[in-house]
């Protein structure tokens, strides 16, 4: 029951904070998918494989694409 | 003169289509947004997650508090991402053998140097002033007009005095080492040091790592404002000499 309670609370929360977050929503989502453009296009790593790559740059935010444009690309053609 | 025109638009020509600007920008915008919003919010964030029955007194949030997360934020993360995305400016250069045929057309070596130490600072410096324009206005916008805080030009003056010293401590980590993590690691144990030698209390003073580490007493106008002169004094000599040594040591290097 208190669960229930808890879960309402935590929707209501982030729907009246949304204005707030937006901009960080739209910047991590920006990240991500410039990279994973970038991974798609470019399949030359300088280490680890199309689909590692993928994973890392939508599921971890800000550090995954970060990384892969600071190490994991390779070079270009 | 023109040769370093033209090197520093080649210059920034690379730095977007490597996507370095466009990761720089992205990640001090997202750490300018988020430090005032997790200053503003910590204690609900806190609350939501603590156990229930457990109870704990927090202070309401302040202005001060968003620029203290905005100073913790960048001189953690921010530097961070910023050396490491400009640890590869010289070694790219290297490996691909591209500055051999701009040098033996007779562009100045110096100029390679400057060109890229000019680009860089150019866009870490831009970054941080939006960044520092966007903080304010989320401040603004939560505590409405107690925003202004004595500190905080002082406070962000020091960091980015302090930016621009770590970007010339990349120019010459990068000249001295072949690859990116020679940089890295000359960079990184630059700063090290310094922190370690804060532990001296009489040094403190004339170290610049202290306009980051800092920050909160910066801010709070609790230190002395001699000994913010004298960090920043130092800080643009350090700069001006690191980029002096690192054009000398080019002169030297072989490509």
């Amino acid at each position: 029951m208190r669960d229930k309670e808890a879960d309402t609370m935590n929707l209501e929360m982030i729907l009246e904070y949304l204005p707030v977050l937006l901009p960080i929503i739209i910047i991590e989502w920006i990240l991500a998918i410039t990279a994973l453009v970038h991974v798609v296009r470019h399949p030359h790593y300088r280490f680890g494989n199309k689909v590692v790559w993928i994973l890392i740059v939508l599921f971890i935010q800000i550090i995954g694409p970060v990384v892969y444009f600071a190490f994991g690309r390779g070079e270009e053609e | 003169m023109k040769g370093y025109t033209a090197f520093v638009k080649k210059e920034w020509i690379e730095s977007i289509r490597t996507y370095r600007f466009l990761i720089l920008g992205m990640v001090f915008l997202l750490l300018a947004c988020l430090s005032p919003i997790s200053a503003r919010y910590m204690p609900e964030i806190i609350h939501a997650f603590m156990p229930s029955g457990m109870e704990m007194k927090l202070a309401d949030p302040v202005a001060a508090d968003a620029w203290l997360q905005f100073f913790k934020n960048f001189s953690q993360i921010g530097f961070f991402v910023t050396v490491i995305l400009y640890s590869t400016v010289m070694s790219n250069e290297y490996t691909r053998g591209t500055l051999i045929p701009v040098l033996a057309k007779g562009l100045p070596r110096k100029y390679v140097i400057l060109a890229k130490f000019t680009c860089a600072c150019l866009s870490v410096t831009a970054l941080y002033l939006i960044c520092a324009g966007i903080c304010a206005a989320y401040t603004w916008f939560f505590w409405g007009e107690a925003v202004y805080i004595e500190g905080v030009f002082a406070a962000l003056l020091g960091m980015w005095l302090f930016s621009v010293l770590l970007l010339s401590m990349v120019m010459l980590g990068s000249v001295l080492f072949h690859s990116s993590y020679g940089c890295l690691l000359f960079t990184g144990g630059a700063v090290v040091i310094q922190m370690i030698a804060g532990m001296i209390p009489k040094a403190t003073k004339f170290l610049p790592v202290g306009l980051i580490t800092d920050s909160t007493e910066i801010l709070n106008g609790h230190i002395q404002t001699g000994t913010i002169a004298w960090q920043m004094g130092i800080t643009v000599l350090a700069a001006l000499l690191l980029l002096v040594a690192s054009v000398l040591v080019f002169d030297r290097k072989k490509l």
